[in-house]
């Protein structure tokens, strides 16, 4: 008897634990992609940490608080050390090239942010101090940018800026705040940059109708979303991740200042396995692209790494919060280096230090299947493609190419199945119009004839039975019954 | 064969069709029509769903939960039949609970009708027709609710305005008739977790 009470309690038992243990499964140090209905789809491990940079030969103190990342294409690294108001210049190793803590007299003070040109010449983003310092690489005196002349709203008072980007035409791109401000190289000010539109909100259609004066007000200061970051990539576009949204958050301008990245949602924002919620939508906080326009992003809110190529296809996630190597306290920026390498920098202070990801086989054969594939090498990009499918047999960019290479091929069925082994619908459509067209100039006469008979009989029967409908529903009407 | 019948007459002459329905309380009531039609209407969902071509599809055949996706369109429909009955039985209505769910039955027949060969029409449409597709399910739709709506009318000798305001109650009927399912499932919900509390208590007592 009591063995029998003890076995129920077990059974009750184990059932309460088991519902009480449904905590979100954080992908942490799994690599995924995500499939059209946001499942987190498991891939072979693409990036392995080769190297911490932590402890720092060359000075006493270590990264404190330290917000920007910039590696230079001789592969320096860059960091703004924030917290300790200097700007650094180290190798690969973590030794001290260069240590940066004053310019023009007057101390660095909590600069957040560091470029470095074609001539090396190094741009810091001096906050505290109200102005844009460059130094050459010898870290001597070169020229300071003071407030812009031209700015005439409330914006533009202080000049705290955070992140800065010269382009090739000598345009300096400084993030201040919520905006972009575009300064010419005679410190001129040139305008903002806005992100986006301000997208219609139902809440703030029913504030501005029936809302009080100071409910009204509070909605007028709205603006559209801002950049959290921008990078420039080696053909001149400039990219920018913005600090809100769940559409088009990575934007890739061109030298007029539109937008060529696909306006889709970038990030995971489906339900974890078990069903808990995510926090919030992604916020990335910093974007860096490789010679080659593959885009990675850092996502503050997971400490997740997304990595898109051109067209915005997600190639690979990973990392993830966490104390283990290859996780993030708290991830603020992000750059690549030549050798593909990826070097993160972690904000936070107890996990203070870059993290150097480099390629596994698995993504560098992604990546050079890709790069065929832009230079129009379609039979091997095709053959790269299959060896990547030989390893992970499901893998969405995979299927998408090789859809893409047997459309361009003029094979439209092959084409169709690989589309839907991809997920994409838009490419699945196209072919399957290409092979309907097919069809059609090969049968054009009998599908006329078909459907010519298919109409006759559709129109005879309807007539037919709405002759005897109406028949049956005149006998009700007189004789009250059929 | 009469219910065949009846069908044609209800796709062309409404209103004939409904007031026929309840004219003749004095024979055996058959009841076949209602079963066949909602089963025809699980077909006709199931087909859509497993047969509509892949750039239109809405929803995944592969990882489709089936039995979700007929329980949205039965539970709305038995709901409705409920919740309409209801308030006819207070508000003057002349209708019977069968006859009410004959009709709702019969209502559904232009879904059934226009879904199947739309279905099969898919099949060489691509994604550049998604208008077209959605104008046809659109129009099925309306026609449905159209039926509704005459059979509420005709079956109980509404007034239009009448008929309008049976419908906005009956909504809010429904609404009232979930949220009291819901809350008695979570109450029971509750007391099923507050008894294994105990067990697991009394679990800690003698065994530890």
């Amino acid at each position: 008897m009591r063995k029998s009470i003890k076995r129920c309690l077990t059974v009750a038992l184990s059932v309460l634990v088991c519902s009480i243990s449904c905590v979100p499964a954080m992908a942490d140090t799994k690599h995924f992609v995500i499939d059209s209905d946001s499942n987190m789809l498991p891939i072979p491990e693409t990036y392995t940490v080769s190297n911490v940079i932590k402890n720092l030969d060359g000075t006493d103190l270590a990264f404190k608080n330290a917000e920007d990342l910039f590696i230079d294409k001789e592969d320096n690294i860059y960091v703004a050390d924030t917290g300790n108001n200097r700007v650094l210049k180290l190798d690969y190793t973590g030794k001290v090239l260069l240590e940066i803590t004053e310019a023009f007299g007057t101390k660095l003070s909590s600069p957040r942010g560091v470029f470095v040109d074609a001539d090396l010449n190094i741009w810091i983003a001096d906050t505290k101090n109200q102005r844009l310092a460059v130094v050459t690489k010898d870290a001597k005196d070169y020229i300071e940018y003071k407030k812009p002349s031209g700015i005439t709203d409330s914006k533009g008072k202080t000049f705290d800026i955070e992140k800065v980007v010269v382009n090739d035409m000598g345009y300096i791109f400084a993030l201040k705040g919520a905006y972009v401000m575009k300064i010419d190289q005679s410190n001129i000010f040139q305008g903002y940059m806005g992100a986006k539109n301000v997208d219609f909100s139902f809440t703030r259609f029913i504030i501005r109708t029936f809302g009080s004066a100071k409910q009204r007000k509070a909605t007028e200061a709205l603006r559209p979303t801002s950049y959290n970051n921008l990078t420039l990539a080696s053909d001149g576009n400039l990219y920018g991740v913005l600090s809100e949204g769940t559409s088009g958050q990575i934007r890739r301008l061109n030298s007029v200042g539109t937008n060529t990245y696909p306006e889709k949602g970038y990030g995971y924002m489906g339900y974890y396995t078990d069903g808990a919620i995510l926090p919030k939508e992604p916020t990335f906080k910093d974007i860096t692209v490789d010679k080659k326009g593959i885009v990675s992003v850092v996502d503050q809110n997971t400490g997740l790494i997304y990595q898109y190529d051109k067209e915005g296809n997600l190639l690979t996630t990973f990392g993830g919060l966490g104390d283990k190597k290859g996780t993030f306290k708290s991830p603020c920026s992000i750059a690549v280096d030549s050798k593909n390498r990826l070097y993160v920098l972690d904000y936070s202070e107890t996990a203070a230090c870059i993290q150097v990801f480099s390629e596994t086989n698995f993504i560098t054969l992604v990546h050079e299947a890709i790069n065929l594939q832009l230079d129009g090498e379609y039979t091997k990009a095709q053959n790269m493609w299959e060896d990547i499918l030989k390893i992970d047999s499901s893998y969405f960019v995979a299927h998408k190419s090789i859809g893409k290479i047997q459309f361009k091929q003029g094979k439209y069925s092959d084409s169709m199945a690989s589309y839907k082994m991809a997920e994409d619908s838009s490419g699945y459509s196209e072919a399957f119009s290409e092979a309907r067209h097919e069809v059609f100039r090969h049968y054009f006469f009998w599908i006329i004839v078909v459907i010519v008979a298919i109409l006759v009989v559709f129109i005879k029967t309807f007539t037919a039975i709405k002759k005897r409908a109406d028949k049956w529903a005149f006998d009700i009407e007189m004789k009250g019954d059929m | 064969m009469k219910s065949l019948k009846l069908a044609a007459v209800t796709f062309f002459h409404p209103l004939v069709a409904f007031r026929y329905m309840k004219s003749k309380r004095d024979r055996k009531y058959n009841y076949w029509p209602i079963l066949v039609f909602l089963l025809l209407m699980i077909f006709t969902k199931l087909f859509s769903i497993f047969v509509t071509h892949y750039p239109l599809a809405t929803v995944d055949s592969k990882n489709a939960n089936l039995f979700l996706e007929c329980a949205v369109m039965i539970v709305p429909i038995v709901s409705w039949v409920i919740a309409s009955y209801a308030m006819t039985t207070i508000l003057g209505g002349e209708v019977q609970f069968r006859e009410c769910l004959t009709a709702c039955s019969y209502s559904l027949l232009p879904y059934i009708i226009i879904n199947i060969p739309l279905t099969i029409a898919t099949r060489v449409m691509d994604s550049g027709q998604v208008g077209m597709y959605n104008v046809f399910n659109n129009f099925a739709l309306l026609f449905v609710l159209l039926l509704l709506f005459i059979n509420l009318k005709e079956m109980n000798n509404y007034t239009i305005p009448k008929t309008i305001g049976i419908i906005v109650l009956s909504l809010a009927t429904m609404v009232l008739f979930w949220a009291a399912v819901s809350l008695v499932f979570a109450l029971s919900m509750r007391f099923v977790s507050f008894v294994s509390e105990i067990f697991t208590e009394i679990n800690f007592r003698i065994n530890y």
